[in-house]
C-alpha cells in the first residue's frame, strides 16, 4: 500500500453545539511536512478543529481523514500516529514529569526501558530537566504547559495538532517548541499550529487558515495572503540635489514602480522594497543626489488579519 | 498492551493513593461497622453491603469524572487504549479495592458482629464467597457511577443523579428486614447480595458454595450488561 501523499484531508467539516457553529464547512488539504497555521480570533473554531481532527469531537457533518485514515473510525492506529496539545488534553497532577512521560510512552505500547530512554529524550529537548522530578500539580503553568506538549511528542507521533502551543510560555520555551515544529517539518512529519501569535505564523508556516464563525476566510501562505489584502509595501524619498524623475530610470531598471509625490519627492513600490533601498540609494549618491527623508511601510500580516475579519464582520 | 487494564488500575490506585481519597474509600466500611454494632439491630450482617456501597461512592462517581475535568481521559481516548481497557482498568482498580476494604472487615465479620462471634467461620468456601459477594456489590455500584459520568458531563449532575439511584437501589432495601414487604425488592441486586452476606455462614462446602452460587448470577449479570453500556455511552458521548 502506498503511502498517502497528504497528511490531512477535510470535507465540508461542520460542527454544532446546538445552536452554536463550531465549526462551518471546512474544507482543506495539508500535505506532508507541511507546517499549517490557524489563525481566528477566540471562539471562531480553532479548538474544535483540532478536536475534530484528533476525533475527540464527532462532526455533526462532513469528514475528516488524518495520515490516509478516517478520524471518525477513530482508528488505533490513528491515535498512535498524531500527538495532540490543547486545553481538553491533560497530564496527572499527581505524577512528575518523568513519570507522566513514561506512563505514557508504555501506554503508547513502549517497553519500560525504552519509555524511560524516549522520556528522558523528551525531557532533554525541552528543557525540563530542572523538573523532571517535580509532580505537574506543582509545576508553574508555563512549565507545565512544556511538560503538556513533552507529553504529546513522547511516542514520535508523525502529525501534531497543537492548539495555541506557545501560549503561557515564556520565549525561550516558545522557541524550543517552535524550533522543535521547524525541525519535524523538515523531517517530513506536519504540524497543524493554531494560534494568536502572528508572527508565529509569518516566520514558520508556509501556509494558513483564517477562521472566523467557523468558515475558513482565508487560505493561503502568509506573506502572499499579506501582500493581496494589504498591497505591496511602498517606501517614500525626498532627494535633493537631482530631481525625482531623474531617477526614474534607476528604478525601472530594478522593476521598483514608481510616481512622484512632489518635485523632490517620490514614491517607490514593490514587493521587496525594503531589500532594493540600499541600491536605490547608492544610485542617487552616484547621481549627485542626496536624500533628506525616508519613510516607508512595509504590509504586515496583522494588518491583512484585521483587514478581513473587519471585512467579515460586515 | 494487554497489560494496559492493568497499567491504568494501577495508576488509578496510586492516584488515588496521592489524593487520599484512597482512606475514605478503605475505612469507611470498617467504621460505618462499628458504628452501626452499637445499635441493637436484629439482622447486622445485612449492613456489610451498605457499607461497602458507600465506601465505594468516590470511586463510582467522582473518580472518572476528575480524570475528565484534569483532561487525562481525553489523553487516554487519545491514545491506543480501547475504551474497553479503560473501564476494565476503573473496574479493576475497584476490585482491588474491594479486595482490601474485604480483607479490612473480615476481622469485624469473624470475631464481633452485633455481638454475634465467629459469624463467619473462617473457612475456605465461606471466605471465597465473601470476597467474590462483596466485589460484585463494589463493582455494581462503580459501574453504575461510570455509566452515569460516561452520560453526563456536568459533574455535580453526575454525583447527584449516580448516587440517587444507587442509594435508591441500596438503602431502602434494608427496610424489609424491619419487617416490611419483601416482594418489591426480590430483584434489587444490591439486596440479592446483601442476602447473600447473611448465607455466609451455611457455606462452609463446595456442595453448599454450587447450591448457593445462583444468588451471584443477577449481580453478575448486571455487572457484565452495566459494563457494556458503560463502553458503548462512553464511546459515543465522551467527547
Amino acid at each position: 500500500m502506498t503511502e498517502p501523499i497528504k497528511a490531512i484531508e477535510t470535507i465540508g467539516l461542520t460542527k454544532n453545539y446546538g445552536k452554536v457553529i463550531g465549526v462551518n464547512d471546512v474544507t482543506f488539504t495539508m500535505a506532508k511536512g507541511e507546517i499549517l497555521g490557524v489563525l481566528g480570533p477566540s471562539g471562531s473554531g480553532k479548538t474544535t478543529l483540532i478536536g475534530l481532527l484528533a476525533g475527540i469531537i464527532g462532526p455533526s457533518k462532513g469528514s475528516a481523514s488524518v495520515a490516509g485514515l478516517d478520524v471518525a473510525k477513530r482508528a488505533k492506529s490513528l491515535s498512535s500516529r498524531i500527538g495532540v496539545v490543547s486545553d481538553f488534553v491533560g497530564i496527572y497532577d499527581d505524577l512528575s514529569v518523568e513519570g507522566n512521560l513514561t506512563f505514557f510512552a508504555k501506554i503508547y505500547g513502549m517497553r519500560p526501558t525504552v519509555a524511560k530512554e524516549r522520556a528522558d529524550d523528551v525531557i532533554s529537548l525541552l528543557e525540563l530537566e530542572g523538573c523532571r522530578r517535580t509532580l505537574c500539580g506543582r509545576l508553574p503553568r508555563g512549565l507545565r504547559k512544556r511538560a503538556l506538549v513533552a507529553a504529546a511528542i513522547v511516542h514520535e507521533p508523525e502529525i501534531l495538532l497543537f492548539d495555541e502551543p506557545t501560549a503561557e510560555l515564556d520565549p525561550h520555551a516558545a522557541a524550543l517548541v517552535r524550533n522543535y515544529a521547524l525541525s519535524i517539518s523538515h523531517s517530513g512529519r506536519s504540524v497543524v499550529w493554531t494560534t494568536n501569535v502572528l508572527s508565529e505564523v509569518e516566520g514558520m508556516c508556509s501556509r494558513m487558515l483564517i477562521l472566523a464563525s467557523g468558515r475558513i476566510v482565508a487560505d493561503d501562505n502568509p506573506q502572499r495572503f499579506t501582500r493581496g489584502i494589504a498591497g505591496s509595501g511602498y517606501v517614500d524619498l525626498t532627494v535633493s540635489g537631482i530631481r525625482a524623475e531623474n531617477i526614474a530610470d534607476v528604478l525601472e531598471a530594478m522593476n521598483v514602480s514608481w510616481r512622484t509625490t512632489g518635485e523632490n519627492e517620490i514614491r517607490m513600490t514593490a514587493e521587496n522594497v525594503s531589500e532594493i533601498l540600499d541600491r536605490v540609494v547608492t544610485s542617487i549618491g552616484r547621481m549627485g543626489g542626496s536624500i533628506l527623508s525616508i519613510e516607508g511601510k512595509n504590509p504586515k500580516l496583522e494588518d491583512a488579519y484585521l483587514q478581513i475579519l473587519g471585512e467579515v464582520r460586515k | 498492551m494487554r497489560l494496559t487494564p492493568i497499567r491504568l488500575a494501577k495508576r488509578n490506585l496510586v492516584e488515588g493513593y496521592h489524593n487520599k481519597s484512597i482512606y475514605y474509600s478503605l475505612f469507611f466500611p470498617v467504621i460505618f461497622l462499628l458504628i452501626a454494632m452499637q445499635f441493637n439491630i436484629s439482622d447486622p450482617y445485612v449492613l456489610v453491603g451498605p457499607a461497602f456501597v458507600l465506601g465505594s461512592l468516590d470511586d463510582a462517581l467522582l473518580t472518572l469524572s476528575r480524570e475528565r475535568e484534569s483532561g487525562t481521559l481525553a489523553k487516554l481516548f487519545l491514545s491506543p487504549v480501547s475504551r474497553w481497557s479503560i473501564t476494565g482498568g476503573r473496574v479493576l482498580s475497584s476490585l482491588l479495592l474491594g479486595v482490601m476494604k474485604a480483607t479490612l472487615v473480615l476481622p469485624l465479620l469473624i470475631f464481633q458482629m452485633g455481638g454475634k462471634a465467629a459469624y463467619l467461620a473462617i473457612n475456605p468456601f465461606t471466605l471465597i464467597t465473601f470476597y467474590i459477594i462483596s466485589s460484585l456489590t463494589i463493582s455494581l455500584t462503580v459501574l453504575i457511577g461510570l455509566t452515569f459520568t460516561a452520560l453526563f458531563r456536568n459533574t455535580r449532575l453526575i454525583v447527584l443523579l449516580a448516587s440517587s439511584v444507587i442509594l435508591l437501589l441500596a438503602i431502602p432495601i434494608i427496610m424489609p428486614f424491619s419487617g416490611g414487604n419483601t416482594n418489591a425488592v426480590e430483584y434489587d441486586p444490591f439486596w440479592i447480595c446483601y442476602r447473600s452476606f447473611g448465607k455466609l455462614a451455611v457455606i462452609t462446602t463446595f456442595e453448599s458454595f454450587e447450591q448457593e452460587s445462583y444468588w451471584f448470577s443477577l449481580p453478575l449479570a448486571l455487572n457484565l450488561v452495566l459494563f457494556l453500556v458503560a463502553n458503548v455511552v462512553m464511546r459515543r458521548k465522551i467527547a
